[in-house]
């Protein structure tokens, strides 16, 4: 009997340290696009690096997790969700992930005039993804909250939403860009910044269904 | 001995299919689940069968003694073996049936084969008892859910700490409903031997005494133990997870509430407890474990909010009352017809 309570206290903190994680990459994340928009490249390849060993950290962590679930029989009834759960906050890291590597390999040319709007957009995916950590936290511990932190997460994601439009529209009706390849190239870059936001909506969805699942 | 034996066979046939049926209602939302394993299982529900029957027996089966003391061996395994039947017959008809009201049928059909007077007072008391029972069950259900909820909702406990707490409680509350299922079901399989059947006490180093009703129980117990463990796997993985889908947590619920109700109905210390304290106590007789269990079924859809009360569930259960003891009674007076007059064997005397 106390090995099987000091299982589920280990396994505990490991699905603690896994969405720590989660939490860790928008962090890197925000602080990546900064140096990268103030020109700071040295400081956002160590950023790439960091983000790199935190996946496989990560990725680490959620095998052991599926490992001890399924061979332990733990938690028979919510372990599929919890499963997927997991699974689905992987996407978060991976497509952070992407996206760094994108700046690094593409090295896109910011304009000033929009600069602004990118720095923003970086700082709402932190918070859309902070919010989703939470209510994660929350479908564990304190399943009330859930519906909270996942309004929250929809309001930053609409929130990444304006500011993807609004660069798009600027980039698209200015005439301080010469090429269309430019253009097209910051409107993906818009985009697939966006992207992150919105697994992190489907995340939510998923969560208000296992919430569901889980009412006794 | 052998004829001993011969005469109760009946009896621990009844045994082995309670044991076979019902421990399904303790075990087998949390077997089927798989929060726990069926040995694990059948051997903490198969020791406090026994336990419950040897300790806690008496009670019930002194009420259904007072319905009808079957003085001979041949009696009752007649009687036994027309509840057999019975449950049997009902079982292949898919009619709702319960080997309690079974048992009482059998009991009233040797009364009137015997021509010994039926106490009505003591029938209203059993008959009052069925529909309490899952009444009961249903209230306690009902408390029991939201406390649950009450609790988990603000506890902020983890999901796996829930887990693990409520692994720990089916173990518990399942040795408690086995203890109370076997305190309360021993009557419906030896409770029609107590009469007839005297076997010399048994002294272990002069300080414990095993009586003979407790030696008749000990062996019952001992048949319902063996009927959980050969046959009782399927039923709890039916009952686990394909007839009604229970969570871990609902149906902890439904084991305690069912367990609590089994008790109530067969624990002598509360029925002298109310006595003494003025409070109306409750009889002492044996009650279905199946009918607790969809009490407290429907006793859960009632705190969760459910509007549409399957009342087609509560009409069959209802049906059970009436048609298992009318069945049972005219088969135990055939079948004693026929041990009396074919085989020419003493029924009563």
């Amino acid at each position: 009997m106390v090995k099987f309570f000091s299982r589920m206290v280990k396994l505990e903190e490991e699905v603690k340290s896994y969405l720590y994680h989660v939490q860790r990459s928008a962090l890197i994340f925000e602080e990546a696009i900064q140096d990268y928009l103030k020109g700071e490249i040295a400081r956002f390849e160590v950023r790439l690096d960091e983000i790199g060993k935190l996946e496989n950290e990560a990725d680490r962590i959620r095998r052991t997790v599926k490992h001890k679930l399924y061979t332990h029989m733990l938690i028979p009834e919510a372990r599929g969700d919890v499963w997927e759960l997991l699974e689905s906050l992987d996407k978060v890291i991976d497509v952070t992930k992407k996206m760094i590597e994108n700046f690094s390999f593409e090295k896109p040319v910011i304009p000033d005039f929009i600069k602004e709007d990118f720095l923003n957009m970086s700082e709402y995916i932190g918070k859309t993804v902070e919010e989703l950590v939470n209510a994660a936290t929350a479908y564990f511990s304190n399943m009330n909250m859930v519906n909270d932190f996942s309004n929250k997460v929809l309001f930053y994601e609409n929130e990444v939403d304006k500011l993807e439009d609004t660069i798009k529209k600027t980039v698209f009706s200015t005439d301080k860009l010469d090429t269309l390849s430019e253009r097209i190239q910051l409107r993906y870059f818009a985009e697939k910044m966006a992207l992150i936001s919105d697994v992190a909506e489907s995340v939510c969805e998923k969560l208000s269904v296992f919430v569901i699942k889980r009412e006794i | 001995m052998v004829t001993v034996l011969f005469f109760l066979s009946s009896g621990l046939f009844l045994g082995w299919s309670l044991g076979a049926n019902d421990a399904a209602n303790i075990f087998g939302a949390a077997v089927g689940s798989r929060m726990i394993k069926f040995t694990t299982a059948a051997t903490i529900c198969g020791i406090f069968l026994i336990i419950g029957a040897v300790v806690s027996g008496s009670g019930a089966s002194h009420t259904l003694g007072k319905l009808g003391a079957i003085n001979t061996l041949a009696g009752a395994f007649t009687v036994a073996l027309a509840a057999a039947l019975t449950v049997f017959f009902m079982t292949k008809a898919t009619l709702p049936v319960s080997t309690s009201q079974a048992i009482v049928g059998a009991i009233i059909g040797w009364n009137f084969f015997s021509g010994m007077p039926t106490d009505l007072s003591i029938v209203t008391r059993i008959v009052m008892t069925w529909v309490l029972c899952p009444a009961l069950a249903m209230f306690f259900a009902f408390i029991i859910f939201w406390i649950f909820k009450l609790y988990i909702e603000n506890s902020k406990l983890h999901l796996f700490r829930i887990d693990s707490y409520t692994r720990i409680a089916l173990i518990v509350v399942g040795a408690f409903g086995s203890y109370s299922l076997g305190a309360n079901n021993i009557a419906n399989v030896m409770g029609v031997f107590v009469t007839s059947s005297s076997f010399p006490d048994i002294s272990i180093g002069g300080y414990v005494t095993i009586t003979s009703t407790q030696q008749l129980f000990l062996l019952g117990g001992i048949a319902i133990a063996v009927g959980v463990f050969t046959y009782s796997k399927r039923v709890m993985t039916t009952v686990g997870s394909s007839i009604i889908t229970l969570s871990p947590i609902t149906a902890l619920v439904v084991v305690t509430s069912s367990s609590m109700v089994l008790f109530l109905f067969s624990s002598e210390y509360l029925y002298n407890f109310f006595v003494s304290h003025g409070i109306p106590p409750i009889p002492l007789v044996p009650v279905s474990s199946s009918q607790a269990v969809v009490g407290a079924i429907i006793g859960i859809g009632m705190a969760k909010g459910a509007r549409n009360l399957h009342l087609n569930v509560i009409g069959r259960i209802s049906l059970g009352w009436v048609f298992t003891p009318i069945i049972s009674c005219i088969i135990s007076f055939i079948t004693l017809f026929f041990m009396q007059n074919v085989f020419m064997t003493v029924v009563y005397l």
